[in-house]
């Protein structure tokens, strides 16, 4: 019953069940600036099955919420230049145009946001917020919606939901409100959700509350879902893949258990390294790794990442290394990654340091220090 | 809480306006005996008349005068030049004015709503283009050369219009619909051509002011969170861009409501319409205190009950305001 709108768009959609339900190939999102191209999104593939996880990992300005966008279509048309292939349900969505996603915004993938305090209208009934998408794709009448939300938002967690429908986003707390949108999302029963960020706005208490909420409507649904941040913490036990991205580009991907056991690539090994432990005794400097992410309009030659790199050599500032497969389904990209021979080399050779990171003076915060591409400061609104 | 608040800065506006007035005329050379007089009277009828008017008394005692006739006996006070109560002149010409500013701020807020979504719908666009040209012209050019061309235009080149307006007739007890529609499609018919000169100007604001609001809205979370919904633009445009776009809007459409009540007197004066304006003029030409007194008070408080409206307007537009004012 729920496929009801967006069959018209996806006739060959049942036709495909056995292939993946995502399948990005080459993907890159370049936005037209006055300072030149930025390479935002750089030739990135993935492949998602159905009601599976894949979690997109870098710092701010690695280009992954501008992914996370860019697969959905949602970004502004003019100025942005998008390339390579994105085949949902075996159907290429890439050359689709607004008109055309329409069907598939909301029923069949959706979208949680960062910020539960920006992406709920503050002068629209939650009830109105919640109810407008199964009116439109699900073609319910007011009272089927009004009654359909409220079991929506009782399902995520939220008590007494009748009277929360009349009530407006201000009236509630962040947990709440991110609870509310997760409702919004999953109305129409999407079969791709993705999480930009779902609980870096959040309290800490409640991170993990929302973490596990998507997760259990994940199970629940047999959703997939794309679940971007800047946390490996947040993705360890919750997706089947991750993604590291860096500048733009993957830079290793593996299946989590694989990628926790067996870092290849340094910079995955330093964001490890910089995520506080429990069992440092307290006031322990945090690691951090120096400098900032690269220029996304003037990308440096050779590796992406080298400049911060403790173990880069010559061949790093010369050559890009290519994206390659260790074991299967575990790619990276460094000629000389973690637990390599030449890797250990270095490494005597520096010292043995435990990890890059204490070589070098910290210059900036991971997180958040450097905003190299924030579509949402992007002066376009051409395509609502 | 919140009312007895505005009330209170209504009388402490009123008072200090209306002193200011005072002030201000008797600073100007002569007095509204010189006027009546002209030069038919001896200086012992000047001084008898200037003693009957209390005109002789310090401006104090004057002021004091006017506002215990004010606030005890509830009574404006007549004209010192004809004797017309102040109160039978406001009654015949506050209704004209307040026709005349309400029909103009329905058509500039009608065109400019309509002018600036389409214009942020697509910014840069041809639309945008277009309206942001047209209402650099609307702003630049004076209304009273706007009112000259349109005379020559629809009066006289084309008389589709009549080229003054004095015959407007604002009649609030009709014995039937039919004639009260009628008159009001009369009324309207004779002010259309100064309702849009004094339109002009505001619609262009409106337009360009909503038109920015709307695009920086359009860039909010909620907007791409609507999109993200498969909304249709309209839809988004209507229930979720437009209300939070508003508040400016409405600001500067109250403050603008407020200023044209006494603020129309060019284009009264052009159309020949015998409103609030004009009176204002007059009394002040005429060195008559009490007249003006009187419609000073009515247009400040005309300005303070509009702001008020606004105040309560935003309320309805914001609930955050709503709740605010709640718990306060």
């Amino acid at each position: 019953m729920r496929r009801g709108a967006a069959t018209k768009t996806l006739p060959s959609a049942e036709g495909n069940q056995g292939g993946p339900l995502l399948e990005v190939a080459d993907l890159r999102t370049q936005f037209r600036t006055p300072r030149g191209l930025v390479r935002a999104v750089d030739g990135v593939s993935l492949t998602l099955e159905r009601g599976r996880t894949i979690g997109i990992v870098g710092e701010s300005g690695s280009g992954k919420t501008v992914l996370s966008r860019s697969i959905m279509g949602l970004l502004p048309r003019s100025n942005t230049i998008r390339t390579g292939s994105i085949r949902y349900e075996g159907r290429e969505i890439i050359d689709f145009g607004p008109d055309e996603m329409r069907p598939l915004w909301g029923a069949e993938m959706a979208m949680v946001f960062q910020d539960p305090m920006t992406s709920l209208n503050p002068v629209v009934r939650i009830g109105r917020q919640i109810t407008e998408s199964l009116r439109l794709h699900l073609n319910m009448s007011k009272s089927q919606a009004e009654e359909t939300g409220i079991a929506l938002l009782s399902s995520v967690g939220i008590p007494e939901p009748a009277q929360r429908m009349r009530e407006y986003p201000h009236q509630l707390s962040g947990g709440m409100r991110q609870r509310i949108t997760i409702a919004i999302a999953l109305a129409c029963g999407p079969r791709l959700l993705m999480a930009d960020e779902p609980t870096t706005a959040l309290d800490v208490t409640v991170q993990a509350q929302i973490l596990d909420l998507l997760n259990e409507q994940q199970a629940e649904r047999h959703m997939a879902m794309v679940l971007v941040t800047h946390d490996l913490g947040v993705v360890a036990g919750r997706t089947d893949e991750i993604a590291v991205m860096y500048g733009g580009k993957v830079v290793e991907q593996a299946p989590t258990a694989d990628l926790f056991a067996n870092v290849r690539m340094p910079y995955t090994e330093a964001l490890l390294g910089s995520i506080p432990k429990i069992d440092q005794p307290s006031h322990t400097r945090l690691l951090a790794i120096g400098g900032r992410p690269p220029d996304l309009v003037n990308p440096p030659t050779g590796c992406n990442f080298a400049p911060r790199c403790s173990y880069a050599q010559d061949r790093c500032y010369a050559e890009e290394p290519p994206l390659v497969e260790d074991t299967p389904g575990h790619l990276y990209r460094c000629w000389f990654p973690v637990g390599s021979e030449e890797n250990l080399e270095i490494r005597s050779r520096l010292g043995s340091a435990p990890s890059p990171s204490t070589l070098e003076q910290p210059e900036g915060v991971l997180d958040d220090a450097e905003v190299t591409v924030d579509p949402s400061a992007w002066h376009e609104t051409g395509d609502v | 809480m919140f009312v007895a608040k505005k009330v209170l800065q209504l009388v402490f506006v009123l008072l200090v306006v209306s002193f200011l007035t005072f002030l201000m005329l008797d600073q100007l050379e002569g007095d509204v005996v010189d006027v009546r007089c002209g030069l038919g009277c001896s200086n012992e009828q000047r001084e008898a008349l200037r003693s009957e008017f209390g005109l002789d008394d310090p401006i104090p005692v004057q002021y004091g005068r006017w506002l215990k006739e004010l606030v005890v006996d509830r009574n404006l006070g007549v004209s010192g030049l004809n004797g017309v109560p102040v109160s039978e002149s406001l009654a015949d010409k506050l209704p004209v004015t307040l026709f005349l500013v309400v029909y103009s701020q329905a058509i500039a807020l009608t065109v400019g709503l309509l002018l600036g979504m389409s214009s942020a719908r697509k910014p840069g666009g041809l639309i945008d283009r277009a309206s942001s040209a047209i209402a650099g012209m609307a702003i630049s050019v004076p209304n009273y050369v706007v009112a000259f061309v349109l005379i020559l235009l629809f009066a006289v080149t084309v008389p589709i219009f009549s080229v003054t307006a004095q015959d407007v007739n604002i009649e609030w007890l009709m014995p039937d619909v039919p004639a009260q529609l009628s008159n009001l499609g009369n009324n309207l018919y004779l002010l259309l051509l100064p309702a849009i000169c004094l339109a002009l100007a505001e619609l262009a604001i409106y337009a360009r002011l909503l038109r920015n609001d709307m695009v920086a809205t359009l860039q909010e979370d909620y907007v791409t969170m609507a999109r993200a919904k498969g909304l249709p633009p309209k839809q988004i445009m209507r229930r979720h861009a437009f209300r939070p776009s508003t508040f400016s809007l409405a600001t500067v459409a109250g403050i603008n409501m407020g200023r044209l009540i006494g603020g129309t007197i060019i284009i009264e004066a052009i159309f020949a319409i015998n409103g609030m304006g004009l009176y204002v003029v007059q009394s002040i030409n005429q060195r008559d205190a009490i007249p003006l007194q009187g419609a000073v008070l009515v247009i400040a408080t005309a300005y303070v009950l509009i702001n008020f409206l606004v105040d309560l307007l935003y309320a309805f537009l914001d609930p955050r305001i709503r709740h605010a004012r709640a718990a306060a």
